[in-house]
């Protein structure tokens, strides 16, 4: 069986970057997955489900960005997810400090914690062992 | 109309002075009762003239009946005397004669005149031997002898004393004259047979004259001295002794003492009648009082309730409430709707109404006609005169039915134009404020996540930067920063951008030509309009020119433009065209791009840093600025779009 999943779903490419490098930083045998917005996201994780695959086991969302919105995301992935024993476990990670953004992830059963940007190594590991626990 | 205010003044008049129709009423009455005691009065002189007449024929017939029995018994004595002139048994047939006429004193012969024979002698001596015809004695008697017919003389003073009258009757033998046979009739005697001392001596009085045949003038032998002329009398003229008989009314007070009753009853009735009638007409009068006060307590009351109602503060109207015509208008809201009170009455309410609010106030004013509601109040509009609107708050009560009339509407209206436009002032204000909250709340979100978002990259950058191990590692971070730096000068820029177009408040404003200025865009976006083979259809008239701020306009145009090329539709060539509607002012832009998912994306379309898609070259800042350029002008912007059809952008200008 393949490493672990972590999902990263976010339009800033440094973001991307810099998030990639504390993952490889941090020791955790997580792959990483990235998709520019959510429309990308859901695409591929409807073709996963669809082919049977398992499921990223992390994904961290960032709220802003072109073509569909991590609340649009959110949206949809609980329609794909609806059928399925949901092992997912979603995180905001976002720039937005705004306390409305943070009342509306609490609305989203999905959404197991709100990250406000930057975040760093001790976050991440922090996410990954309370997965596995 | 005029004789009746005539008649009414009259009336008035009449009713307000009982004391004077009662003082007119008596004079009336009193000369009604003294017509009436006239009519009896002269009813009782009548009468009493009758009564003396009656009285005085009596007498008189008495009279002649003496005179006619001295006569018979002058002729009976006459025929005592023989053929030769001597009288036969004188004493006896005198004596029978005597006893045969109670009334008659004495009988007498008298041959030649001398005084020969008397019955009865006793008492009458001094009357012997008497010649009657003695010239120097009584000279009236000589024509008398030469008539055969007897005569009366006297009242004469007889020679045996007292007063008498002599009836002598001249006697002649063989047609020569012998002398006379005479009856003495003294006038106690004659009175006393004649019935006169027999009447009603309170009541009337005789008088007995003769008048002097010589003088001409009445001698009056009845002892009654006063002049009667005066007094109320008959008289009758004995031919026989030249004789008047008078009888005379003892006082006038008789009649008067008749027509006493008459008069005081008579004068009691004018008094009560005229009581009756003040009385009477008291009471109208002072109803007429009573109604006088409560006419002016009315008159009072509505003089107030008219200067109430012109000078109240508020406009109140009476209208018909059938045909909706003012019936009555106050000043106040003569001034208010800037029309008089002529013009007003000619008209009604509807015609000076705004039309939007007429249909509302109709349905208002049916319920009212229908009893559904007592009153109503409303909000309305009407066009003051010189063209301008005005609010008003209108108030109106129920119908007030008078008889059969329709009844009216009375109707309360307040100018409510200044509190209307104040609140109009605050409800843009509001809008005003809303939307800068909108904005500004928009900004700083911008600001919070475009700032954020490269200061966290920066912070994250900073800790790699301090564990870096290797130079590489290093210069891989510091490469990273750079480009941070970049795009958050980018952001910083375009930020400030926006921050100048709110803030700018006097743009300055040209003539620009329409047409011209989408030329100019062609003309910049030459190199892409060819690299995607794009058509653009300019077609707004050259003639069309609006007032605008030259760069806002460019930049418009020209973010519009480049977003219909860079988003158009990969399975054909991009066609855009722009058109002009001249009647609403606005700039209409079509593409036949890919489209926009207006449900899902319609309002974030003009968010900052809004991209749809994943076109590298979307930075999500071209239609926020754009928007923010039109709403600076003024204008706004309407979106239509088709997913894979293209979109249609509409620009309304001021």
């Amino acid at each position: 069986m393949s490493n672990k999943v972590i999902c990263i779903i976010d339009d800033d490419p440094i973001y991307q970057l810099l998030i990639n490098k504390i993952i490889a930083k941090s020791k955790i045998d997580y792959d990483v997955v990235s998709f520019t917005n959510g429309k990308e996201a859901i695409d591929e994780l409807s073709l996963t489900i669809k082919e049977n695959k398992a499921l990223p086991e992390i994904i961290l969302l960032d709220l802003k960005m072109p073509v569909m919105d991590g609340w649009d995301f959110m949206e949809n992935i609980d329609k794909i997810l609806s059928d399925k024993k949901n092992k997912t476990a979603i995180y905001i990670v976002t720039s937005s400090i705004a306390y409305e953004d943070k009342e509306k992830a609490k609305t989203f059963p999905e959404i197991m914690g709100y990250f406000s940007k930057p975040v760093d190594g001790s976050q991440i590991l922090e996410i990954t062992k309370k997965i596995r626990d | 109309m005029k004789k009746n205010t005539k008649w009414n003044k009259l009336s008035i008049w009449l009713f307000t002075r009982p004391n004077r129709i009662g003082f007119i009423v008596f004079i009336i009455m009193l000369i009604l009762m003294s017509f009436i005691v006239k009519l009896r009065y002269n009813i009782a002189i009548e009468s009493q003239r009758r009564e003396m007449s009656n009285i005085i024929n009596v007498v008189n017939n008495n009279f002649v009946q003496i005179l006619k029995n001295s006569y018979t018994t002058n002729y009976s004595l006459a025929l005592a005397i023989n053929d030769a002139g001597i009288p036969e048994n004188f004493d006896e047939i005198a004596s029978q004669l005597l006893k045969s006429n109670p009334n008659l004193d004495a009988l007498e012969l008298i041959p030649n005149g001398i005084i020969k024979y008397i019955y009865p002698l006793k008492g009458n001596e001094l009357a012997l031997n008497y010649n009657i015809l003695d010239p120097k004695v009584i000279n009236q008697e000589i024509n008398i002898n030469n008539s055969k017919k007897i005569h009366f003389v006297g009242p004469i003073k007889l020679k045996q004393g007292g007063l008498g009258v002599i009836g002598r009757l001249p006697i002649y033998k063989k047609n020569k004259f012998w002398g006379f046979a005479a009856v003495v009739i003294s006038l106690e005697n004659l009175f006393k047979h004649s019935g006169i001392n027999s009447i009603d001596q309170t009541k009337y009085y005789f008088q007995f004259s003769k008048i002097n045949s010589n003088s001409g003038k009445e001698v009056f032998y009845l002892p009654h001295s006063e002049d009667f002329s005066k007094k109320q009398f008959v008289t009758v003229t004995i031919p026989e002794g030249n004789w008047k008989l008078y009888l005379i009314t003892r006082n006038k007070g008789v009649i008067w003492s008749q027509i006493i009753f008459t008069l005081t009853l008579g004068f009691l009735l004018c008094l009560i009648s005229t009581f009756w009638v003040v009385s009477i007409l008291k009471k109208p009068a002072q109803l007429q009082r009573l109604i006088y006060n409560q006419a002016r307590k009315i008159f009072n009351t509505e003089t107030e309730f008219k200067a109430i109602f012109d000078q109240a503060p508020v406009g109140i109207v009476r209208v018909d409430s059938k045909t909706g015509n003012f019936i009555d208008v106050n000043k106040e809201y003569c001034k208010i709707v800037g029309y008089s009170e002529e013009e007003l009455k000619k008209i009604n309410f509807e015609k000076i109404t705004y039309p939007d609010d007429i249909e509302e106030d109709l349905k208002y004013m049916e319920l009212l006609k229908n009893e559904k509601i007592d009153e109503f109040s409303m909000e309305k509009r009407y066009i003051h005169k010189n063209g301008k609107i005005v609010w008003v708050n209108l108030l109106v009560s129920n119908i007030l039915k008078v008889g059969n009339n329709p009844g009216y509407i009375i109707g309360i209206i307040e100018d409510i134009t200044e509190k209307k436009r104040t609140e109009e002032e605050l409800k843009q204000s509001f809008e005003l404020v809303s939307d800068q909250n909108k904005r500004l709340l928009n900004f700083s979100y911008i600001v919070s996540h475009n700032l954020r978002s490269h200061t966290s990259n920066i912070e994250m950058i900073s800790t790699f930067l301090e564990t870096a191990n290797t130079q590489e590692e290093r210069d891989e971070m510091i490469d990273l920063l750079k480009k941070v730096s970049h795009s958050l000068n980018e952001t910083i820029y375009n930020l400030n951008e926006v921050v100048s177009i709110r803030n700018n408040i006097n743009l300055s404003v040209e003539k620009i030509n329409i047409h011209d200025y989408i030329e100019k865009t062609k003309t910049i976006l030459a190199d892409q309009i060819h690299k995607k083979h794009a058509i653009i259809h300019n077609k707004v008239s050259p003639s069309i020119e609006i007032d605008y701020n030259v760069a806002y306009f460019e930049s418009i145009i020209y973010n519009f433009v480049s977003n219909a090329i860079r988003y158009s539709h990969p399975d054909r060539e991009p066609e855009i065209t722009l058109s002009f509607d001249e009647k609403e002012k606005s700039l209409k832009i079509s593409d036949n791009g890919i489209g926009i998912d207006l449900e899902k994306n319609g309002d974030k379309l003009f968010g900052m840093y809004k991209t749809f898609n994943n076109n590298p070259d979307s930075k999500g800042i071209g239609l926020f600025i754009t928007k923010n350029q039109i709403d600076a002008m003024g204008g706004r912007i309407e979106t239509e779009s088709k997913l894979n059809k293209g979109t249609t952008f509409t620009i309304f200008f001021k």
